[in-house]
């Protein structure tokens, strides 16, 4: 700031340009500047000197290049005393003009430069104080030269610069006299970030009691947590957990958010206690009218009592805490109801297994139970049926038709005790667990080829042909419940033996569309048209069964009908009354078969086609 | 008229058809059940013997192969299907001397074992001794009397 400086000549709008170009640049960078984490107050303070000298630079360095430029001398200027209320002036000026432009104060650089101006001018005002005082008090002849500006300018800085000093040398100091006071901010900051941090309830605890007794140096603080009038959770930092008992003359706190200090209380039962537990302060934490907990405070360490700033900062935080703490004791009950629910879901499935499992050992009791039963009941219906026959058979001697008669009636109550035996272990197989179809690949013209050769002496003792036709090629394998289709056959081969009195008995394996059937034609006594429609229906029996085979339960068409169509096939039947009847079944091959036919190993008595035939 | 209490009461029947030359062994044992197809195949013109357990009809068979033999299965000693087990351990050939189980259990465990050592299972309640006879004539490949009316 010499008045030697040299300069462009005999342009001025172009240098106030100029100076406008760096005014603003400077704000800019200042600002720019502050946004590198200086800290927020020393940011501000530093800004705002920063523009207060570009501003006051910029001035004078306007007015000097002015001056010259029209007027070639300087010394014009008069004194820097003087030159420095000039620049009272024109700043004051400046400070208006920007006040009418910038008046809603929105715009940051608005604002930056207002301040700035301000600064400047209250800074030029200082220096121009003092330089009065100097000049006419002390008589002293100062501001000769342009560097007592700096130093005033240095002096006002320090002045600015003593707040943040003092608050350096408190923080230093505070660990030996405790006598930090707190940035309340930082405390109201710091519990909301802690309440918006989780929703763990023990977690939220902590970080709210650690906040408050760091910042406000507390000896203890403790939290209590209530739900439906009883205690709920207890948390505390500093000191142990309290017994319950204290905390019950609590409860006639009334219900609002106010703390109680210790101090501002009267005399009452609820400030003795707080005085016999050493507690400073109650604040009850509601949330929505409903009493969310407590939170307890102990004296300052440093033994001063609550502030009208530490109860104003507690009133402040207690309803945001309030709120966390209601919210974090929802999921907590939520979460406790969940460990609770998992629990008794463990216990009922084990009850449920255990239950399960005595089931499957009453049905196995039941089970033998009726074994044994039905092979009691047996014998002596063995003994009654046989002597019975063999009389009416005239083995013991001849019978008048009478006595055969009466015999044949005698007979015939055994043998319906006979079936009616049969039909109760039918009936109790047939509950549920027995029906289960368990499928597997089988070759159905072995199947059907065993149980053929199986009835054969069955056949032969009624002097029947049984016929078995296998097909001209071996068939891929079917999937089936084996054993429940082996009982299905059995009972169709079985009973075109019975019902038929001579004759043949054919039983026909062969391959169709998709499909692979078994047919059981026999010349037996036929079934009448009346009974075709309910012949496979539970416990039916035709009319002329009876005669054929008094012990037949009406059972083995119904059973035959449920295995086929549960395995998804189809039951075949035709019949002539008298003339004969076919009885069967179509089984789909699955969609997983190959329609041209699988290599399978040719057995040898598929190969030709085999007749087996026994002739009594 | 004398109460009858013990079969041993009645007449002993008289055979009514020539000895056809076969011989059968029985095993059950109950008396009353025996003796009614004792009475019925020895009409018929069978040799029978009876044996009323298991570890008999095991030695009996044994020492003297039948052409057929009806097995019980419940019976002290040994059951049927152990005599049968038995036998097949020992190499029995049973092609020459076939077995039939005759039995009142409904048990699977049973029918499957029957049907695995290859012998008819017959349930004693659902037939006759007639039809009894006219199974065992088929067995044997022997004609028997007519069918009954």
């Amino acid at each position: 700031m010499s008045p030697e400086m040299a300069l462009p000549a005999d342009n001025p709008t172009i240098l106030y340009v100029l100076d406008a170009g760096i005014l603003v640049l400077g704000v800019g960078t200042l600002i720019y500047l502050r946004r590198i984490a200086l800290g927020e107050r020393l940011g501000k303070v530093l800004t705002l000197i920063g523009l207060g000298i570009v501003a006051i630079a910029l001035n004078h360095f306007a007015d000097t290049a002015y001056v010259r430029s029209h007027f070639g001398d300087v010394s014009l200027l008069g004194t820097p005393a003087s030159h420095l209320i000039h620049h009272l002036g024109n700043l004051f000026g400046f400070i208006l003009i920007f006040l009418g432009y910038f008046r809603a104060s929105r715009s940051l650089v608005g604002r930056s430069v207002v301040y700035a101006l301000l600064l400047g001018w209250l800074g030029a005002a200082y220096l121009a104080g003092y330089v009065f005082i100097t000049r006419n008090f002390f008589h002293l002849e100062t501001l000769h030269n342009d560097h007592e500006i700096w130093l005033g300018l240095l002096t006002l800085g320090l002045i600015l610069a003593v707040q943040p000093l003092k608050r350096l040398l408190v923080r230093l100091t505070d660990r030996l006299f405790f006598q930090y006071t707190y940035n309340t901010e930082s405390l109201l900051a710091a519990l909301s970030r802690a309440g918006a941090s989780t929703f763990q309830l023990d977690r939220l605890m902590d970080l709210i009691l650690k906040a408050l007794s760091d910042h406000m140096r507390l000896t203890k603080a403790e939290f209590v947590v209530i739900d439906e009038g009883k205690v709920y959770a207890t948390r505390a930092y500093g000191a142990a957990a309290r017994p319950e008992a204290d905390l019950a003359r609590f409860d006639q706190l009334p219900m609002q958010s106010k703390p109680l200090v210790v101090n501002q209380l009267e005399d009452s039962a609820v400030r003795q206690t707080m005085e016999r537990i050493g507690v400073a302060a109650v604040a009850p934490l509601v949330a929505g009218h409903e009493l969310a907990g407590f939170l307890l405070l102990g004296g300052k360490k440093s033994e001063e009592i609550l502030t009208e700033q530490d109860v104003r900062v507690i009133n402040i935080a207690v309803p945001e805490i309030a709120v966390a703490v209601a919210n974090a004791k929802a999921v907590d009950k939520i979460e406790r109801f969940n460990a609770t629910l998992q629990q008794e879901v463990q216990r009922a499935t084990a009850d449920l297994q255990a239950a399960n499992r005595n089931l499957k050992a009453l049905d196995k009791t039941k089970d033998e139970f009726l074994s044994m039963a039905s092979h009691q009941l047996r014998t002596p219906l063995t003994t009654i049926k046989g002597y019975l026959s063999m009389m009416a058979e005239g083995d013991v001697g001849a019978v008048n038709a009478q006595q055969k008669e009466f015999l044949d009636y005698a007979l015939g109550g055994a043998e319906r005790m006979v079936g009616l035996i049969a039909d109760l272990l039918n009936v109790s197989r047939m509950s549920a667990g027995r029906f289960l179809i368990e499928k597997r690949p089988v070759d159905l013209v072995e199947i059907v080829a065993d149980e053929v050769q199986q009835l054969s002496t069955h056949a032969a003792a009624k002097q029947l042909k049984l016929v078995f036709q296998p097909p001209d090629r071996p068939l891929p394998p079917v999937e089936l419940d084996e054993g429940k289709t082996r009982q299905v056959i059995m009972n169709f081969i079985d009973n075109a033996i019975y019902y038929t009195r001579q004759g043949s008995v054919t039983v026909r394996v062969e391959a169709g569309p998709g499909v692979e059937r078994l047919l059981v034609t026999d010349t037996g006594i036929g079934v009448p048209l009346a009974a075709h429609k309910n012949l496979f229906t539970k416990f039916f029996r035709a009319d002329n069964a009876q005669a054929a085979r008094p012990d037949g339960t009406g059972l083995g068409l119904y059973m035959a009908k449920r295995v086929v169509e549960d395995q998804g096939g189809r039951i075949i039947f035709d019949s002539t009354e008298g003339q004969g009847s076919t009885f069967g079944f179509e089984m789909p091959l699955g969609p997983a078969q190959p329609k041209n036919q699988s290599p399978e190993p040719t057995r040898p008595e598929a190969a030709a086609s085999k007749a087996v035939e026994l002739k009594a | 008229m004398p109460r009858i209490t013990q079969p041993s009461d009645l007449p002993q029947p008289g055979a009514a058809l020539p000895p056809n030359g076969k011989t059968v062994l029985i095993a059950e044992d109950d008396p009353f059940i025996a003796r009614m197809y004792e009475a019925k195949l020895k009409a018929a013109g069978y040799n029978v013997t009876l044996k009323n357990n298991g570890r008999d009809a095991y030695q009996a068979v044994k020492a003297a192969p039948p052409d057929l033999m009806m097995l019980d299965i419940s019976m002290p000693e040994m059951t049927g299907l152990e005599v049968i087990g038995a036998l097949r351990g020992d190499g029995y050939d049973f092609s020459a001397s076939a077995a039939m189980i005759l039995t009142n259990s409904s048990s699977e465990q049973h029918q499957q074992l029957a049907k695995s050592y290859g012998v008819d299972y017959l349930i004693k309640a659902e037939l006759t001794p007639r039809d009894v006879l006219e199974r065992i004539n088929a067995k044997l490949g022997l004609s028997g009397p007519e069918p009954a009316a």
